[in-house]
């Protein structure tokens, strides 16, 4: 009888949680039309006469969505179900992805907080009581309340980001790229938070006696840090291999980790003693172990290193990595070669290839070369990906391109950016800028160039400039300039070739720096005769200009503009003329042309003087041009064309072809500074001039400011990876980007530039000999299986085609 | 030559490439001092009384990087072990903060 009861019951409520659920679920389609039906009103008092396990399974049920989906079918909807299956799961998704994950993040970021507060309470609680009990508390082993409260807090925090991470993980799929994006970044910043709060903790937390000053201290370079230059962080993050522009090549961690342990040292070293951040590329203060090392490994055949190479601990397994990576057959025949002298476009190649092979010893013997290691291999990287575009676009801005146009890197050639045409030129007569007694800020007037402003500023502000014969001056002009490229934003430049009128440039800092100016002076006083004559040479004429005639000339250049126009050299006016002849602006500077690890080598052709009679500069009609600055001298002596005044500012249309090669002579150099610069690795680093100033100072070299423009160069290539990693490689390819999309001549031929830069300069890469696999550069080129050298070919042709028709 | 193993950057391996240029410097640099205070901090833990002391001398002193390169190398065995345990620490924790090793 009971069990008859029981049975009648439990079809009873079978009936009346049938009967429920499908009023739930007419309500919920009522509700949907917004009419209300008499179910709604019996519902509480069905909820009311169910059995409570029935009430609990419908409010379950009709608690979460979710469940509601995963249950099956037949348990959602036990006999005939009004709603349609996926109605309710629908509705609910709606506006609530972003709402949940909001929520649960705003969770996270609360028990985080929360979290780090207690943690830091905590530490300064156990901190006090230990240093009044000392050990006394942990050896009784005793868990006091704080930190099982703050046990309890790191719980709920991680409780939060696994829910948070669940649901992303739930949701994923919902996500757009971005949204999920975002959440990453917010994730890696709640990561670095912790770390950091939680490093910082226990740094302020430390005990002993020298407590006090470590916390001190810590503050202190923190600070220090803190307010670097962005660059700088960005090159100490390099080396350790937290950045990298594109891809690392080969047993990164070896390398990155051998030359993270010197930068932390380096960095550590100059923040602490605050006397300065350098990233410890350089034989600076190369140990006597390591020297020690330097020696033995510079006796080695490289055929023998493998036998005789014995070294101990880490150094010695570095070496076998080194050659587990076949890398040292880039040492092959390298070893014995002088890189003291080099004279021919070839050797440059040479010495850039040795570099790299010397740093393969430099990482074996653990030297300070090591830490540029990663980015040796980055760069060669990223001149397999440079088939895309790298940081030598220049001019060419891909569609769309995120690359800011007019930014230089101190390695961007100057004259990279075409100098807007139809500017007239003009003279800006000294007089009309405002220089006071401390700062000299000149204002840019249409027309300006930097070679001319710097120029006109060292007739009137360092008298031995006038002294200095017209070679000398362009010598010394360049120096200037070179050091100005270093920290352009010191001296209110953005681009050095893009000067805006009303734009402002700061030349207090060159005239600030008397030692280098003094330096500077000494180099130009003592020009070689070879650096004379190349200079002459490459002017494409006998330099018959008396000294007299063109200071006299310049002076009243720089007196008033129409004085300027009307006794400007042929060159200068020649060049005003011809301002629509970007060829002009590709011609490499010395420092593009010789060493520099990206731009070196490209042959260029010396422009022919021009035969334009004398003209005025300024004219609505006349354009400037883009005026390539010799970034060095006295290379850049030899490799600019060089106009004749003032001093040399140079012009001309320069074939992209070379007719000859720059010559590279380290003249003056500190004995042994040659080999230490190889062995280092910095080559590839350094423009022209930095090597000159390596070898000239030797251990004198500015590393700080080596290290910042290490800096600039990796944020540049990193934004400019992005963007090409982001276009359609096959659109540039296909030489589309030279086709359309209202490309400029200077821009093609400023691509043209680059082709041939990058081809000179790598050619042994592209060619393959040199030790890159190829079949890593398929990775990036953008038709599957050509070779990089077609492909160079292949875009030359296309540029050549167009500036044909473009002229 | 063999394809060496192409290893990314940080933020690249923790899926961040496609970040603004502006973030990703941002973070790096945040990123880079952590790491810098990590390394401090193991420095320390890493040296003795006496060895903390002769630091504090070196500091003090104003003593060009070299020289406390150089103590660090004789009062620290293995350093380079040691920043690079900090690295691949730190490196794992952020790439288990993303849920990457989970």
């Amino acid at each position: 009888m009971k069990k008859n009861t029981s049975k009648l019951e439990e079809e009873k409520e079978s009936k009346e949680l049938d009967k429920k659920e499908k009023v739930e679920k007419e309500e919920k389609l009522t509700k949907e039309e917004g009419e209300k039906t008499e179910n709604e009103k019996k519902e509480p008092e069905n909820l009311e006469n169910s059995p409570k396990e029935n009430k609990e399974k419908i409010a379950q049920e009709a608690k979460t969505t979710e469940e509601f989906k995963e249950k099956p079918k037949e348990e959602q909807f036990p006999k005939k179900s009004l709603l349609p299956a996926n109605k309710a799961p629908e509705k609910e998704k709606m506006g609530d992805k972003e709402k949940s994950l909001d929520e649960l993040w705003k969770e996270v970021e609360e028990k985080r907080k929360k979290y780090l507060e207690k943690d830091f309470q905590h530490s300064k609680i156990s901190s006090r009581l230990k240093s009044i009990f000392g050990s006394f508390l942990k050896e009784k082993g005793e868990k006091n309340q704080s930190e099982e409260e703050l046990e309890k807090y790191r719980k709920d925090y991680q409780m939060a980001l696994r829910n948070h991470q669940e649901a992303v993980s739930v949701k994923k799929e919902t996500l757009s790229e971005a949204e999920i994006l975002k959440i990453a970044e917010n994730y890696l910043r709640e990561n670095l938070t912790t770390a950091d709060t939680l490093t910082q903790i226990k740094i302020e937390n430390q005990e002993g006696k020298f407590s006090g000053f470590m916390k001190n201290h810590a503050q202190e370079w923190v600070e220090k840090y803190r307010k670097m230059p962005l660059a700088k962080k960005i090159a100490i993050g390099a080396a350790f291999s937290l950045v990298s522009a594109g891809a690392v090549y080969a047993t990164p961690m070896l390398f990155g980790f051998a030359g993270a342990a010197i930068t932390a040292k380096r960095v550590f070293g100059g923040l602490v003693t605050g006397t300065s951040v350098s990233l410890g590329f350089e034989a600076r203060s190369r140990k006597k172990a390591e020297e020690k090392i330097q020696d033995k490994i510079k006796d080695l055949e490289p055929s023998k290193v493998k036998e005789d190479l014995k070294l101990e601990g880490e150094e010695g397994e570095t070496v076998k990595k080194a050659i587990e990576m076949e890398r040292l057959q880039l040492l092959e025949g390298m070893i014995n070669d002088s890189i003291k002298k080099v004279t021919s476009e070839e050797n440059l190649r040479i010495i850039k290839n040795r570099n790299s092979r010397h740093l393969i010893y430099g990482i074996a013997a653990g030297t300070a070369g090591a830490v540029v290691a990663p980015k040796i291999f980055s760069y060669i990287s990223e001149f397999i990906h440079a088939d895309h575009s790298p940081s030598h676009w220049g001019g060419l801005e891909p569609s769309e391109s995120a690359v800011p146009q007019g930014v230089a890197t101190p390695e961007t050639p100057v004259s990279k950016v075409p100098i807007p045409e139809n500017a007239p030129s003009q003279e800006v007569p000294t007089s009309e800028v405002g220089v006071d007694e401390n700062e000299i800020i000149i204002g840019v007037e249409k027309g300006d160039t930097l070679w001319r402003m710097t120029y006109n500023q060292l007739l009137e502000k360092f008298p031995s400039f006038k002294e200095l014969p017209e070679e000398g001056r362009t010598y010394f002009i360049s120096c200037c300039l070179e050091e100005m490229k270093k920290n352009l934003e010191e001296f209110g430049l953005k681009d050095p070739d893009l000067l805006q009128p009303g734009q402002k440039i700061n030349f207090t800092p060159l005239f600030d720096s008397e030692n280098k100016l003094a330096d500077f002076m000494e180099a130009a006083k003592n020009l070689s005769p070879e650096q004379l004559e190349n200079i002459k040479e490459y002017n494409g004429e006998e330099l018959e200009i008396e000294e007299e005639d063109v200071s006299e000339k310049e002076n009243q250049e720089k007196a008033s503009a129409p004085a300027a126009e009307e006794t400007a050299s042929p060159n200068k006016e020649a060049e005003i003329k011809t301002p629509e002849t970007p060829a002009k602006s590709e011609v490499p500077t010395a420092a593009e042309t010789s060493a520099t690890p990206e731009t070196s080598t490209a042959p260029e052709a010396p422009a022919p003087a021009p035969e334009t009679p004398p003209a005025p500069e300024t004219g609505p009609e006349e354009t400037i041009p883009p005026k390539e600055t010799p970034q060095v001298a006295p290379e850049s002596a030899k490799t600019e064309t060089l106009s004749g005044s003032p001093v040399g500012e140079p012009t001309s249309e320069a074939p992209v072809a070379s007719e000859k090669p720059p010559t590279l002579e380290f003249e003056g150099e500190v004995e042994g500074a040659a080999e230490k610069l190889s062995q280092s690795g910095l080559g590839q680093y350094l423009s022209l001039e930095e090597q000159k100033s390596f070898l000239k100072r030797g251990e004198d070299f500015d590393f700080e400011k080596f290290a910042e423009n290490f800096g600039r160069k990796v944020m540049r290539e990193e934004e400019i990876w992005k963007v090409v990693s982001q276009s359609d490689s096959r659109e540039v390819f296909n030489g589309n980007a030279l086709e359309g999309k209202g490309f400029t001549e200077d821009q093609i031929r400023s691509v043209q530039k680059w082709l041939i830069e990058i081809q000179g300069n790598f050619q042994g890469y592209i060619e393959g000999p040199s030790g890159l696999d190829l079949t890593n550069a398929d990775r990036y080129a953008p038709q599957k299986g050509m070779p990089l050298k077609k492909w160079f070919e292949e875009m030359l042709r296309l540029a050549a085609k167009k500036t044909d028709s473009l002229s | 030559m063999k394809q060496e193993e192409i290893k990314k950057s940080l933020l690249d391996e923790l899926g961040l490439a496609n970040l603004p240029q502006e973030k990703k410097e941002e973070l790096v640099a945040k990123m880079t001092e952590v790491v810098l205070k990590r390394i401090f901090l193991k420095t320390m833990e890493s040296l003795d009384e006496k060895g903390q002391e002769e630091y504090s001398q070196i500091v003090d002193a104003g003593s060009p990087p070299e020289k406390l390169e150089e103590f660090l190398d004789t009062k620290i065995k293995n350093y380079d072990q040691m920043v690079k345990d900090v690295l691949a620490q730190f490196r794992e924790e952020m790439k288990t903060g993303m849920g990457m090793n989970n």
